[in-house]
């Protein structure tokens, strides 16, 4: 059984500069799954919560799972 | 720089890309930058990547045929690894130590062997004292004087005081209560006169 409890390691705003003048803020999630990762995922400022965070690391999850099978 | 991760980037891929072929590489490597640690993507078809290492993965099996799916599998260095690096690092002056240098000290002679050795001996002798004193000991534990000495001294004891018992049994003390109750048991002070002569006067 392969380890995939997620350990998260950093939470920051990232902002870029569009093209159009305007920025774009963005969270920036830093995670590991067991002992795989750095994991990267990047979420809307107004829609960043331990729901949306979690249904992404499931997602991975059920792919390492898939892959170690 | 972030770490790079193979399975991570496959995981990704697969969890958030179902569409495979290079234009959903490009845009995972656009969206999702960090996983791909500043790979390139490289190939005729778009379906490698090559690291700053110059490591080089293939990211994409069956690139546009019936059976495509993703997948991580190094498949080595390629040419960029014999690229001239502008920015190579000189040698510097700190080398691997040479381990063969240090020699291990000469093996000391045994100390505590010959002492050990030396003991044993000397208690050799010892033991040869403590057999001769356990085959006197298991001579002499005969215990037929000391049952004689006790047949002859303690036996006559316990048959004298075994018949003294009996007789004090068979006394019969009635005659002595009989002169004990014709007795006072208190002194008269008023039985006689008092016929002292006085003190005389001083």
């Amino acid at each position: 059984m392969v380890d995939l409890s997620v350990e998260l390691t950093d939470v920051r705003d990232y902002t870029v500069p569009q093209r159009d003048g305007t920025f774009l803020t963005q969270k920036r999630v830093t995670f590991y799954i067991g002992k795989f990762g750095p994991f990267h995922e990047y979420f809307p400022v107004d829609a960043f919560n331990e729901l949306a965070f979690r249904q992404r690391a499931d997602a991975l999850k059920q792919q390492l799972e898939a892959i170690h099978r | 720089m972030t770490p790079f991760d193979p399975i991570a980037l496959l995981a990704m891929l697969q969890a958030f890309y179902p569409i495979v072929g290079p234009a959903a590489l490009a845009r995972a490597r656009t969206e999702r930058p960090d996983y791909f640690s500043a790979g390139q993507i490289i190939g005729t078809s778009g379906d490698k990547i090559r690291l700053a290492d110059g490591r080089i993965f293939d990211l994409i099996f069956d690139t546009n045929g019936p059976n495509t799916r993703w997948q991580a599998i190094e498949v080595g260095t390629g040419p960029g690894a014999d690229i001239d690096d502008p920015f190579a690092l000189e040698a510097g002056p700190i080398v691997p130590i040479d381990l063969s240098a240090f020699v291990p000290p000469a093996a000391r002679p045994p100390v505590f062997v010959p002492l050990v050795a030396g003991a044993f001996g000397e208690l050799g002798a010892a033991d040869v004292i403590l057999g001769n004193a356990a085959s006197d000991v298991a001579h002499n534990s005969d215990k037929g004087p000391l049952l004689d000495d006790w047949a002859r001294l303690m036996d006559p004891a316990i048959e004298r005081l075994a018949a003294e018992g009996f007789a004090l049994d068979a006394a019969d003390p009635t005659a002595e209560l009989i002169v004990l109750a014709g007795q006072s048991s208190a002194a008269d002070v008023n039985g006689a006169e008092f016929g002292e002569a006085p003190p005389p006067e001083i």
